[in-house]
This record gives structure tokens, sequence and C-alpha cells, in this order.
């Protein structure tokens, strides 16, 4: 009886140890709220002492914030050049008839 | 009143052109593909003008019908084989073995080469020049299709994965996988050409 509680015991703790791969794909999951509970005590304890794993989802929170920023800027920049807007209009008005 | 009386075809161009290109524009990464799309809008837009409801403003209507044809855009854009290779979250293929060692060996820890480095420290006051953002293109641009489609529609638009999924037909394990990589490549592509001095 004994026993076998220590065998489950083990392998709960094997599936706890993740190593960085892992880490970094359970990530965009645990933001959704989709992981299991070995999954996120796993992620939890990883990213205490790994400073890589750590880093790496500093930086992607900061390249997402900047995607956001870059669209936000590209709204208004973006043009048609005036001849291009002519031919369109000349197309639509074909259309039209 | 008709749609006729309310839809303003004939000065849609100058009123909404520039509009739906900007929206376009950064969803898609490239300017004549985005103009296509916008020409697309307008002709779907014509064709289908008993479709317009009255409660909808003409620009909110053209904009859906955009956001339409920019999903059509990714769905056609990915082939099929951009999957065939995802369909294991921690795959072994040549893409992870740069990022990862071996989990048998060294424990899936990150390789060397490709290990995070503390980005520079002005990088805060240098994001929102132009060169910034064109490096932002470009590594947007070397993605997979379907790889920044879904970092488009969550990142831009907003998308939980089940609706981003749902838009690009493919399968949450995929989802999950691709987001994975994704994010690695992108990382890696801006602290290349960015974020090292």
């Amino acid at each position: 009886m004994h026993g076998k509680k220590l065998v489950y015991g083990m392998k709960g703790f094997n599936k706890i140890l993740i190593c960085c791969k892992q880490a970094t794909y359970l990530h965009e999951k645990q933001r959704e709220g989709k992981l299991r509970f070995f999954e996120r005590m796993g992620l939890a304890i990883h990213l205490l002492y790994c400073s890589f794993c750590k880093l790496f989802i500093k930086q992607i929170e900061q390249l997402e914030t900047c995607t956001k920023q870059y669209q936000q800027i590209q709204e208004n920049k973006n043009k048609f050049s005036s001849s291009r807007k002519a031919e369109l209009q000349k197309v639509l008005n074909e259309a039209m008839k | 009143m008709s749609n006729s009386d309310i839809l303003e075809p004939q000065k849609w161009i100058e009123r909404y052109a520039d509009l739906l290109l900007g929206y376009a524009y950064p969803r898609v990464n490239r300017q004549d593909v985005a103009e296509d799309l916008v020409q697309d809008t307008f002709f779907s837009a014509l064709k289908a003008q008993d479709t317009f409801r009255q409660e909808s403003s003409e620009k909110t209507w053209l904009i859906a019908i955009l956001k339409r044809k920019i999903i059509d855009y990714y769905r056609k854009k990915s082939t099929q084989n951009e999957l065939n290779v995802l369909t294991e979250a921690n795959g072994n293929d040549g893409f992870m073995n740069h990022f990862f060692e071996k989990e048998e060996k060294y424990d899936g820890h990150w390789t060397d080469d490709s290990a995070p480095r503390s980005w520079r420290k002005d990088f805060e006051t240098k994001v929102e020049t132009d060169e910034f953002y064109d490096v932002l293109r470009k590594c947007l641009g070397k993605l997979p299709e379907k790889w920044s489609a879904a970092f488009t529609l969550k990142n831009i638009d907003g998308l939980e994965s089940d609706e981003i999924c749902k838009e690009l037909e493919i399968s949450p394990s995929n989802y999950w996988v691709i987001m994975h990589r994704a994010k690695l490549q992108l990382r890696e592509c801006m602290e290349k050409n960015w974020y090292t001095e």
C-alpha cells in the first residue's frame, strides 16, 4: 500500500519538473487559464528559478504591446496614391453602371 | 427608405479608401495585398447592398466586409504543409532543435545560441521610431502565414484562442504549437535585428 502511494507521488513529481521548452509552450495556455493542475504548478516552479524563461515572457509581453502600437500607427499612415485612387474610382464607376 | 438612399457608393473611395487601407495593412503587412483587399471590399459591397442593415453605419458595414476578406486571405495563404509539422507540441524537428536542447540529453534547456539575452536599455525610448516598426514588420513578415495570422488576430484584434481556431480553421492543439513557435521566432528575429547593439 505504502509503496504504491510513493510511486504515484513520484509520478506527480516528474510531471512538475518541466523544461524550458515546455515552459515556453505552456505560457500561452496559462494566459487563457487553460492549464491542468500539474502544468500550472510546473510552470510556476520553473519560473522561480529559470531566468531565461522569465526574460522570454517579459520580452514577449513587450513585443505584444509594440504590435498593438504598430497597428495604431499604421492605421493613420498608409494611404493610397492619388493615381491609384483615381484608377480605383474608375473601375468602381464602371461596376456601378 | 431603401438602402440605395443611404449608401453612397460613388463617395466610398473618397471617404473610406484610406481608412480601409489603414485597417488592412498592419494585418497583412503588404501594401499590394492590402490595396487589393480594399478594392475587393468595394466590389463585394457594391454587389451586396441589399444586405446592408440601417442599424449600422456605412463605415462599420464596409469594415465588416473587409474583415471577412482578411480572414479569407489568411485561410487561402496558408498551406496544409505548414500544419503537418505542427502536430506535436514539443516535436524534435529542426525548428525546435535550434531553440532547445533535446530533452533526453540536456533536459530541453535553451541552446546557447538561442537563450534570450537582456535587451539594450534604451529600447523603450526607441521603440516608437519608424526603424523599429520596420524591423517588427519584417520579422512578422518572416513568420509562416498562418503563424503571423494567429499572432495578429490575437494581438491586434484581441481574439481568444477558440475564435482564432475557428477563423483559421485549425485545431486547438495546432494553435498552441503555432503560438509557441511564432513567439520563439519573432523574439529571436527582433533580438538579432534590433535589440542587441
